[in-house]
């Protein structure tokens, strides 16, 4: 056995996961406290402290309390740093990191706050939205250049321009690090809310990655979600909205999760393996976002994403509820998507026949991207009886640009309605 | 069973890009080796050498003379060292060779010395 002070014993403080926990967690209140001009300088201190881990714990031995050693280390780094400063040398240095919270010890909700305030930083609307989920995946989240890269499939040097842009506009101003109040509240959390969407919208239906599912992406966009329900200023409908239409769908995904590239259709998922832990947590967020007199795109997107999800079958599904639900989000949330799943529903409630109406209805420069449009053209074709129709429109589909899923899939349909 | 060190030679600069996530699974990596080794009875100690401060010492015309090691995040340093004990070289080869070190970094590399007994 290694004496004391050797490699450590215990492996308990390497929970997976802990140091991208742990990196947002600093970078947030070091941030905090320095302000937007001073987010490169807390970055660089909190890799100096991970870094650090990695030349002495191999040999060295974890220590007892790997946070809080983690904590002193990158707010020495800061100091350091801001001593060497000169465009920050306005700041109280010494004070100014005094009260951080030493790692293990501290209180829960002073943490969520400084997380908080970084988050509405990373989402500043002087950034685009990309520049803003590329922003707080780095800082907020504690991932890498390359893990971005991979997650939001794009390369590595477009990865850290957007950052390395995304930094240096929002040092112009020197902003403050924190939640805003009163009237810009508003305005800035449904940044947020948008960014959060996109996130989540990255990480469970890019048909075009090499698996089209990113768990990691899906868990941050819910963390970040309830984190801004956990703070009483920020806790909205709207945010209970989003929150539930994040878990309703990831409540889905382990469905989907075992055959990639191919996606499961929402038809032939094995239903039993839906997450009903999360598909429960979805339904409490959708209770509590049925306060106040404003519906978002979100609650009734919320409905939507409740309706299937809570369906026992797709047979069983409230088709006619669903009709409607679409039809009310083309009035608020105008795009070929909500048109088109309206289109759907009406064959699903109506009937084939009404299906097919409903999608001539649909002028050409309403449709969008036309593979979808004419995979439900098949899908009501081939219902309907005309299976020479459907396999028409499926050809046509597939002479289309696709990505690889989608393409499977298609194929896969077009067999199935050719041999019978 | 003969004593032998294992120096682990790197460049601090080569980790400067990896994410938490990444220094996560290879200081994981590491402590499951030396764990695994520890439990084998192989593994005596390890120790941290520091990467900054190093001093030189000469004797110069009968008086000690010290110097700044020259240090860098662009030199190549021993970081660190495991000290394991082995039946003979080749088992303590065979065991330096699992050691995660040699995954990490391009300039990472492992200098295996017998500790003499006399």
């Amino acid at each position: 056995m290694p004496p004391a002070g050797g490699p450590s014993d215990s492996i308990g403080p390497l929970v997976d996961g802990l140091f991208r926990r742990v990196a947002g967690r600093l970078t947030a209140q070091l941030a905090r406290r320095i302000g937007t001009r001073g987010l490169e300088l807390a970055e660089d201190a909190v890799a100096h402290a991970f870094l650090q881990a990695l030349r002495n714990w191999p040999t060295g031995g974890v220590p007892e309390q790997p946070e809080a050693w983690l904590t002193t280390v990158a707010k020495n780094a800061a100091l350091d740093r801001l001593r060497q400063g000169r465009h920050i040398a306005a700041l109280p240095i010494d004070d100014l990191l005094a009260d951080l919270p030493p790692g293990e010890a501290h209180f829960a909700g002073e943490i969520a706050d400084d997380e908080l305030a970084l988050l509405f930083a990373c989402c500043h609307p002087a950034l685009t939205v990309e520049q803003q989920v590329t922003l707080t995946l780095k800082l907020g989240c504690g991932f890498g250049v390359r893990e971005i890269a991979r997650l939001m499939l794009a390369d590595e040097r477009a990865v850290q321009q957007r950052l390395v842009r995304a930094k240096r506009i929002l040092a112009e101003d020197d902003l403050p690090v924190s939640i805003p109040a009163g009237a810009a509240l508003d305005a800035r959390l449904g940044a947020v809310h948008q960014a959060l969407y996109l996130m989540f919208t990255e990480g469970h239906s890019a048909t075009d990655a090499p698996s089209p599912i990113r768990p990691e992406l899906v868990a941050e966009a819910i963390r970040l979600a309830e984190l801004l329900l956990g703070h009483t200023q920020t806790a909205t409908p709207e945010g209970s909205a989003l929150a539930a239409l994040f878990c309703f769908h990831a409540a889905r995904l382990p469905a989907r999760h075992d055959a990639p590239p191919l996606m499961a259709l929402l038809e032939e998922q094995d239903r039993s393996r839906w997450d009903t832990a999360l598909r429960d947590r979805g339904v409490i967020h959708l209770h509590r976002s049925a306060r106040g007199d404003r519906i978002s795109p979100w609650h009734v997107e919320a409905e939507i994403a409740a309706c299937h999800t809570l369906a026992p079958s797709f047979a069983g599904t409230d088709w006619q509820r669903l009709k409607l639900l679409y039809r009310h989000l083309t009035d608020i949330k105008p795009g070929p998507m909500p048109l088109l799943a309206a289109a759907i529903a009406t064959g699903y409630a109506d009937g084939p026949g009404a299906g097919l109406a409903a999608l001539d209805r649909l002028a050409a420069g309403d449709v969008g991207p036309m593979a979808p449009y004419l995979a439900a053209r098949a899908e009501f074709l081939g219902r309907n009886g005309d299976r020479a129709g459907a396999c028409r429109a499926l050809d046509e589909a597939l002479a289309l640009p696709l990505g690889r899923a989608d393409r499977t899939l298609l194929a896969a349909k077009r067999r199935r309605m050719a041999d019978g | 069973m003969a004593k032998f060190a294992l120096l682990l030679h790197d460049m601090p600069g080569d980790y400067a890009k990896l994410s938490p996530s990444e220094i996560e699974r290879m200081i994981g990596a590491y402590i499951a080796w030396s764990k695994d080794l520890a439990k084998r009875g192989k593994l005596i100690n390890g120790e941290k050498l520091s990467d900054q401060g190093g001093r030189h010492l000469r004797m110069r015309n009968g008086k000690v003379q010290g110097s700044d090691g020259p240090y860098a995040e662009t030199r190549e340093i021993v970081g660190g060292l495991y000290l394991i004990s082995a039946d003979n070289l080749a088992e303590a080869e065979a065991l330096a060779g699992t050691c995660p070190h040699l995954n990490y970094g391009k300039n990472s590399w492992i200098e295996l010395r017998p500790i003499d007994q006399m």
